[in-house]
């Protein structure tokens, strides 16, 4: 496998994990990263690599295999129209546009130069979810039936970020609608979602919710649901379980230690692991290692232009079943 | 003080039944097992049944001045006569829930027992759970803080047979009902709203007769609370029976109860057992004490804490959740 060559646009905490990852693995060099509001980074200058506050200076590159895109998410679009003039891959980060139109303007633009293009549902690739949909797949639990996902975050995100979140479900729980597509290969095709504020009235402020219970119904029939919550003051409980003509899989927590302690007042363990960067280290890891497998020309499994597609879709449905109270048909 | 023994009798020797009987002969000393009536009786198990009196109607149990309390275990649409004439007969009663599919035949024996001054107890079992119950305590004592979420699992190990199904009432009024119940038990709180989303996966049958065989379900209580119930008839893996409470200050989780408690660990995997199969085993305990606190209610002359009230309110949701089936809305849930 002859070496890549990648930059990163978006130096966030997202763009960081990307870095450290692509700097670890082998066939891939960083050569540059762009970022508008980016300090000059000693230790990035030691390591070559070349850093930029503007985007064009991407076309100076002498070769450029692939770019990450990990800017905000209203920027993510343009910066893909933009870009697939240097390169066919292109990574980027979750929702791949706030808008469905913005999304088909990069599918007829995917299409149009085929573009190798991956969305960042680092989820489908952590180790356990992925054993989990092999198994599915491999017909171990026979039919689907049902699957059950509970997705909470350990405390919310500051006010000034949901204002700019599009809300709970495109910030958070589209991970959730993602994930569902991606364990059943199949579409939600109606969507019921309840959700209320609990947790600190200035979300409610902010016109979004923190708690909420989603009750779906894929395109083959199979019943789905999601229980979300802003805050989980135990960690990030991240669970799965699906049910089948033959029996049934859970995905429970990955927890901060391995320890139960017994004494005269019962039994403790650890709590479950902080939030994302910890819960899902490994997927971040395997999906940039993928995008890099497939940027020098392997096929890999990826979330594409369609599943960013769906997820908003749903996400834009949930918000719409909420305001109305009442199941929307996709 | 010397404890007053009870004399009862036990109309219905179907599965439930003939547990009742077991248990007040085994373990419940304080009843004297007097009485049963079944059209058909189980030779096999009745031949063990010492000095009991075996009838195939309910005659010599009405008629029986010693009998003070009757437990009524006979298929739900004989239920509603069976209890009348008990209670019109000064009998205090424990019955299967859900004493009715009609809510109007409820209602007519809540103010017949008023009147008569008489108990009716329904077996609304899981209220009597030790881990359920160690869940409220907690609940009430604010462990959680503020309540914000519940989730209830319940799904049955095995898909009882058509003929079953048909006369069940539905999915919602026979299994689901148990969880309505709960919901109201745990918090306190009505439910306000439901939204059932269903399907057939197992028994393509039930399509024809408006029933399904998995479903998830909505809803919100009164205080705003939001409760999620998941279902179904079959897990081939046991009795699926957990409860999660969710607040803003932690959470309590219900796990499942295991046949046994080995794990074998070879060079390929763990296998641990089974969860327990059925409503039975599972369980267990809480029949025990449901019929403990019948007696006591009884010898004490209080009303017992579950009541046909209780169960009108869960076929009332029950009721809103089958339009909801239908019209593929949420219902509100109406109770008068």
């Amino acid at each position: 496998m002859s070496s890549v060559d990648l930059a990163i646009v978006g130096f966030g905490r997202i763009g960081r994990i990307h870095a450290e990852n692509i700097l670890s693995m082998q066939g891939a060099n960083l050569k540059m990263i762009v970022d508008p509001i980016l300090d000059i980074d000693e230790g990035l200058k030691r390591g070559g690599i070349q850093q930029s506050k503007n985007i064009a200076d991407l076309f100076s590159l002498q070769k450029i295999d692939g770019v990450i895109i990990c800017s905000p998410s209203n920027y993510h679009v343009e910066q893909i129209k933009e870009l697939s003039k240097a390169t066919k891959n292109i990574f980027c980060e979750k929702p791949l546009g706030l808008s469905i139109k913005e999304i088909m303007e990069v599918k007829s633009l995917v299409d149009s130069k085929n573009l190798n293009l991956h969305v960042g549902f680092n989820r489908r690739f952590d180790p356990d979810f992925s054993s989990l949909k092999l198994s599915i797949v491999s017909g171990d639990i026979g039919d689907l039936h049902m699957i059950k996902i509970i997705s909470r975050d350990p405390s919310p995100p500051p006010i000034s970020y949901i204002e700019k979140s599009g809300g709970m479900f495109l910030d958070m729980t589209i991970h959730d609608f993602d994930m569902v597509k991606y364990l059943s290969g199949v579409e939600i095709s109606e969507i019921y979602a309840k959700g209320d504020c609990f947790i600190d009235p200035e979300i409610k402020k902010a016109n979004d919710i923190d708690t909420a219970i989603i009750n779906m119904t894929l395109k083959n029939g199979i019943l789905a649901t999601i229980n979300n919550s802003r805050k989980a003051v135990y960690g990030y409980d991240q669970r799965i379980e699906v049910l089948g003509s033959k029996g049934t899989m859970i995905v429970g927590n990955k927890l901060l230690h391995g320890v139960r302690k017994g004494t005269k007042d019962g039994f403790t363990s650890a709590n479950p692991k902080n939030f994302f960067i910890d819960r899902y280290k490994e997927s971040y890891q395997i999906e940039i290692a993928d995008f890099i497998r497939s940027t020098s020309g392997e096929t890999v499994d990826h979330a594409n232009v369609d599943d960013g597609l769906h997820a908003l879709k749903i996400g834009l449905a949930a918000n719409k079943s909420l305001l109305k109270n009442k199941p929307i048909q996709l | 003080m010397k404890k007053t023994k009870i004399n009862i009798g036990i109309v219905g020797l179907g599965r439930i039944g003939k547990m009742h009987a077991k248990n007040i002969c085994q373990s419940l000393p304080l009843f004297n097992l007097k009485s049963i009536a079944d059209p058909a009786p189980d030779i096999g198990f009745t031949r063990n049944l010492e000095g009991v009196i075996i009838g195939d109607n309910i005659e010599n149990i009405i008629t029986d001045k010693t009998i003070t309390a009757v437990i009524v275990c006979s298929p739900t649409p004989t239920h509603y006569e069976i209890i009348k004439k008990c209670v019109m007969q000064k009998k205090h009663v424990f019955c299967e829930k859900p004493i009715s599919f009609s809510e109007d035949e409820i209602k007519e024996l809540i103010t017949i027992k008023n009147k008569q001054n008489i108990f009716i107890q329904v077996g609304l079992n899981r209220r009597f759970d030790q881990d359920f119950l160690v869940a409220k305590e907690k609940m009430d004592s604010r462990a959680l803080g503020d309540i914000h979420t519940i989730h209830i699992t319940n799904h049955d190990a095995s898909i009882p047979s058509f003929k079953f199904l048909k006369s069940s009432g539905g999915m919602l009024f026979d299994l689901c009902i148990h969880d309505f119940d709960m919901l109201n038990f745990l918090t306190g709180e009505k439910i306000k709203e439901i939204y059932v989303n269903g399907g057939v996966f197992i028994d393509k049958r039930l399509r024809d007769i408006d029933d399904v065989d998995n479903a998830i379900i909505t809803l919100e209580l009164e205080n705003g609370v939001l409760c999620l119930i998941d279902s179904s008839r079959q897990t081939h893996y046991g009795y699926d029976q957990r409860i999660e409470l969710f607040g803003s200050k932690g959470m309590i989780l219900v796990e499942n109860k295991k046949d046994n408690l080995y794990s074998l660990s070879d060079s390929n995997q763990t296998k641990s057992s089974k969860i327990k199969h059925s409503f039975i085993e599972r369980y267990r305990e809480s029949y025990l004490n449901e019929l403990k606190h019948f007696y006591n209610s009884i010898v004490s002359n209080t009303t017992p804490s579950v009541g046909p009230e209780n169960i009108l309110s869960a076929i009332q949701v029950a009721e809103a959740g089958r339009q909801s089936l239908k019209t593929k809305r949420p219902q509100g849930v109406k109770y008068e």
